[in-house]
């Protein structure tokens, strides 16, 4: 069955969560890759040991591999609803990813933080549902 | 956070809302061609492939993830991601400048909001 344009089913819903959570753990593979060169300064003169550290860090290419099936998800949303509402709920990543880092690399997250990506997070829902309002505004 | 830190983050948001208004007007213009059915999937992908500016939003892309590989090798994800939210700002400003789109209050509203907490994050 297929839901109707601009219309949020379960399915897109779950699509969308499934693209949050890929998006999540592409930036945490990510992390790790850049984190198993053990180099945490990057000049000139160290890049090209940098480069290739990445490229035979399994991080990146697991990164890269969320991102391969995220951009496919992500075509499906889209042909599906419109990009606002998608956004919208991508925003959901602003929490994700502290969360995933809190549990997976130990950091430690502060109050002021928190407060921060909190502002960020109503932000971006703030812009995307102006788009939203705007569309369905009579006239 | 360090300047150097930020201005790398800025760098790299800026590189991907180049490459987003390249993908943005290379849509504009490959809509036009419409076939129906696979053959016009097969156009299209063609007329991707053979279009030079998503090329150049391919390459932008390749250089800020790079970079931006380079900032997670320094800092914490928790304060770098939340900071890259900046893109939400630099995409609205360049949509309007070279799409022509409009900026209402809401959309003002949440870009101030967002900037708020860029600046909690990275006080951090």
């Amino acid at each position: 069955m297929r839901a109707r344009h601009g219309t949020l089913s379960g399915a897109i819903v779950l699509l969308i969560i499934a693209v949050d959570i890929l998006n999540a753990c592409a930036e945490l593979s990510f992390k790790q890759g850049a984190m198993a060169t053990h180099i945490h300064h990057v000049a000139l003169s160290n890049l090209s040991a940098f480069a290739l550290g990445l490229l035979s860090s399994a991080g990146v290419w697991t990164g890269l591999l969320c991102y391969l099936v995220m951009f496919l998800l992500w075509m499906t949303v889209l042909s599906r609803i419109d990009l606002s509402v998608a956004f919208l709920i991508l925003s959901m990543d602003y929490l994700l990813v502290p969360g995933f880092s809190i549990i997976f690399l130990k950091e430690g997250v502060s109050c002021l933080r928190w407060i921060g990506i909190a502002f960020v997070v109503v932000g971006i829902g703030l812009t995307s549902w102006s788009a939203v309002s705007d569309k369905h505004a009579p006239g | 956070m360090t300047v150097q830190i930020l201005s790398l983050i800025l760098f790299v948001e800026l590189l991907d809302t180049g490459s987003q208004i390249l993908f943005k007007k290379s849509a504009r213009s490959l809509a036009a061609t419409k076939t129906p059915g696979l053959k016009g999937v097969l156009l299209f992908l063609g007329s991707i492939l053979t279009t030079p500016t998503v090329w150049c939003g391919v390459l932008l892309v390749s250089c800020g993830l790079l970079l931006w590989l380079t900032v997670l090798a320094e800092v914490d994800l928790s304060l770098a991601f939340p900071v890259g939210g900046m893109r939400y700002l630099l995409i609205m400003a360049a949509s309007h400048v070279f799409l022509g789109e409009t900026i209402n209050p809401k959309r003002l509203l949440g870009g101030v909001c967002i900037a708020l907490g860029i600046l909690c994050v990275g006080l951090s």
